[in-house]
């Protein structure tokens, strides 16, 4: 044997020698296990994702080549890489900032090096969250007018990232439906306190018509007469032909009904994972919850009977049978409302001068159609929820799975009902950007045929 | 992003948070590291029990202070080296003493009969070849063509530089041609 047939033969043998599979992975759960125990991985980036860059100091003084590959890795300007306070300056910057889009490539870097599903789960939440706090300095920063596109772009990536977190759901890894279901509705509850928020420094900045059903339009000259320079600048831009942008409640709508969706399919998935666990404490986890979705589902179709006052225009609709009828009703509103803005402008002019010609018969259809829905639906909602409580009282197998069938058609019916809403709103609004006084809450008030911009109820399940 | 950047990564996204991306290291390291551990204690069980170790320790390590990382490989070997060293010192017996039983439980046993007989008896001429270098050359031989370690991670491993590594190898090498041309011809 000579040396270079010994070093073959010794990497060979060597190559031989190898752990047992059964031992490898015992090994490496205990070992994760251990992990997981440790401080360090308790006070994770996850509960402290402001931290995310000290990780780096574990590579002493490579540290600041390190984050420096990372960026370029991120293909973002080298010019960033090059400075602490740069990536700094980033993680502080709002939608509109020229640092916002680098802020958000070093978040989906981070997600990208996430390898459990959980972890990338969590850290889209908690950017998610990050969205409704920069909306909430946004706010803090000015009126919520000239902060509209800079919400409407924070309330998209909002969305996207809840969008993502349902596709890791689809993954069914153990610990993500649970985790997403207890956050959504965290951040359902800071959505609705960043819409109280809009709704009240509007009313500070444009005050409010003193009575009736009507806000006030921006066009129109304030009835208060402390806020006279705000309805001027308004008015003045108006004439310019730049109009100041709507309020941006459509898209924290939109948020809310995203959050919605994403609360509603985590419930599901968990659901069904703990109808397949033997662990009784997980059942039982999974009852109160859908317990509580119940509950929930019950006080918004609660808050859409109240719809069927006296100053609602559905329970008109509803009585009405006749086309025709409907057609003159509705004609009768527009005319109604236009006539109440003081100032119009030329579009809403034309408007009241030709009711007849916005009420076409697809449009007759298509509200009379929603008006159906208004008045039919949220009984067949209550019956499948009245089915799902009696089904949760039973002691059967498979409850579980049963109930959250039942819960899951009242929601979508909730949801249809909700957009038909919606839409007669809608309907009766020829441009209009004026909010709901009441900041467009359902339930609290009834549902009025206040011209609004693509508002909607901000009641979410 | 291969090598010593992609280790970086997983060990700053396992102190993120994130278990698994150590368990990814641990997927990358553990067959390296128990034949490290293998060819140098007695048999299958302390070599599971030890590899093991090597692992825990390499967390406790990144989490216990600020010392910087610049090759978590290297930190891995140099951890299975000193449990090695310090499953030795309390069990009273000499690093690195092979006896031949122990090697052969560690051939793969899923080889047929005639591929595992051979590779016992090649083995055993390896194993004897080794036995008779000094202790220090015996694991310069072994972290260098066994564990397939270069020059710059036997330094690491080690603590001593380059260049001592480079030459103490020579030498190895050297009493190795020696021993082989005397027992084999």
């Amino acid at each position: 044997m000579r040396l270079y047939r010994f070093k073959k033969h010794i990497r060979f043998l060597s190559r031989q020698v190898a752990p047992r599979p059964i031992w490898k992975q015992e090994a490496r759960a205990a070992i994760l296990a251990e992990i997981r125990k440790s401080e360090v991985w308790r006070e994770s980036i996850v509960q402290k994702q402001a931290g995310f860059w000290e990780v780096f100091r574990i590579f002493g003084p490579g540290a600041h080549s390190m984050r420096a590959a990372f960026i370029a890795i991120l293909a973002i300007a080298v010019v960033f890489s090059s400075s602490f306070a740069a990536v700094s300056a980033a993680q502080a910057s709002l939608p509109g900032d020229a640092l916002y889009s680098f802020k958000l490539s070093v978040e989906k870097a981070q997600i990208g090096i996430a390898f459990s599903q959980e972890k990338k789960a969590a850290l889209e939440i908690a950017f998610a969250g990050t969205r409704l706090e920069e909306v909430s300095k946004l706010l803090d920063e000015g009126d919520p007018r000239t902060a509209a596109n800079g919400i409407e772009t924070a309330m998209s990536h909002f969305t996207k990232s809840l969008s993502a977190v349902e596709e890791r759901l689809e993954k069914t890894e153990p610990g993500v439906s649970k985790l997403v279901n207890e956050k959504t509705l965290i951040l359902e509850d800071n959505l609705l306190k960043i819409k109280e928020k809009i709704a009240e420094s509007s009313s500070a900045a444009v005050a409010p018509e003193p009575a009736g059903p009507v806000a006030p339009s921006l066009e129109a000259p304030s009835a208060s007469s402390s806020t006279p320079s705000v309805a001027e600048k308004v008015k003045s831009e108006g004439a310019e032909g730049n109009p100041a942008p709507a309020l941006p409640i459509a898209s924290i709508d939109a948020a809310l009904e995203k959050v919605d969706e994403t609360n509603s399919k985590s419930l599901t998935v968990f659901v069904q994972e703990a109808a397949l666990s033997s662990n009784q404490d997980i059942k039982q986890e999974a009852l109160s919850k859908l317990q509580n979705k119940i509950e929930k589902i019950e006080t918004t179709l609660n808050q859409i009977a109240s719809t069927t006052t006296a100053t609602s225009v559905i329970p008109v609709l509803s009585r009405s049978s006749e086309s025709s009828e409907v057609s003159n009703i509705l004609s009768e509103l527009q005319v109604g409302t236009a006539s109440t803005t003081r100032e119009s402008t030329p579009e809403q002019i034309m408007a009241q001068e030709q009711p007849a010609a916005t009420t076409t018969p697809a449009v007759l259809q298509s509200v009379q159609s929603d008006v159906q829905t208004v008045k039919e639906r949220p009984e067949e909602a209550r019956k499948a929820i009245n089915e799902a409580k009696k089904i949760l009282e039973g002691n059967e197998d498979g409850k579980l799975q049963e109930a959250i069938k039942k819960v899951n058609e009242s929601t979508a019916i909730v949801k249809e009902v909700r957009k038909a809403i919606k839409n007669v709103e809608s309907f009766r609004q020829p441009g209009n950007e004026a909010p709901r006084s009441d900041g467009g809450v359902l339930g609290t008030s009834t549902i009025e045929l206040v011209p609004t911009q693509k508002q909607s109820e901000n009641v979410s399940l | 992003m291969k090598g010593k950047m992609q280790d970086q990564f997983l060990v700053a996204a396992a102190l993120s948070g994130d278990e698994e991306a150590f368990g990814k290291l641990y997927d990358k390291y553990v067959d390296d590291i128990f034949r490290f551990v293998s060819f140098r204690v007695r048999n299958q069980a302390e070599a599971e029990d030890l590899s093991a170790d090597v692992f825990l320790k390499a967390w406790q390590y990144l989490t216990g202070g600020s010392k910087g990382i610049e090759n978590f490989k290297a930190l891995l070997y140099r951890i299975a080296r000193n449990v090695v060293i310090d499953h030795y010192r309390k069990s009273g017996r000499e690093l690195l003493s092979i006896d031949e039983s122990q090697w052969e439980t560690l051939v793969d046993t899923s080889l047929n009969i005639e591929e595992h007989q051979q590779i016992k008896d090649d083995l055993r001429l390896v194993r004897e070849a080794i036995e008779e270098l000094l202790p220090d050359h015996r694991e310069l031989i072994l972290m260098r063509y066994a564990d397939d370690l270069t020059i710059e991670e036997i330094s690491c491993i080690s603590g001593k530089s380059k260049g001592a590594v480079r030459v103490t190898l020579h030498r190895a090498v050297k009493a190795l041609k020696e021993v082989i041309k005397k027992r084999f011809g």
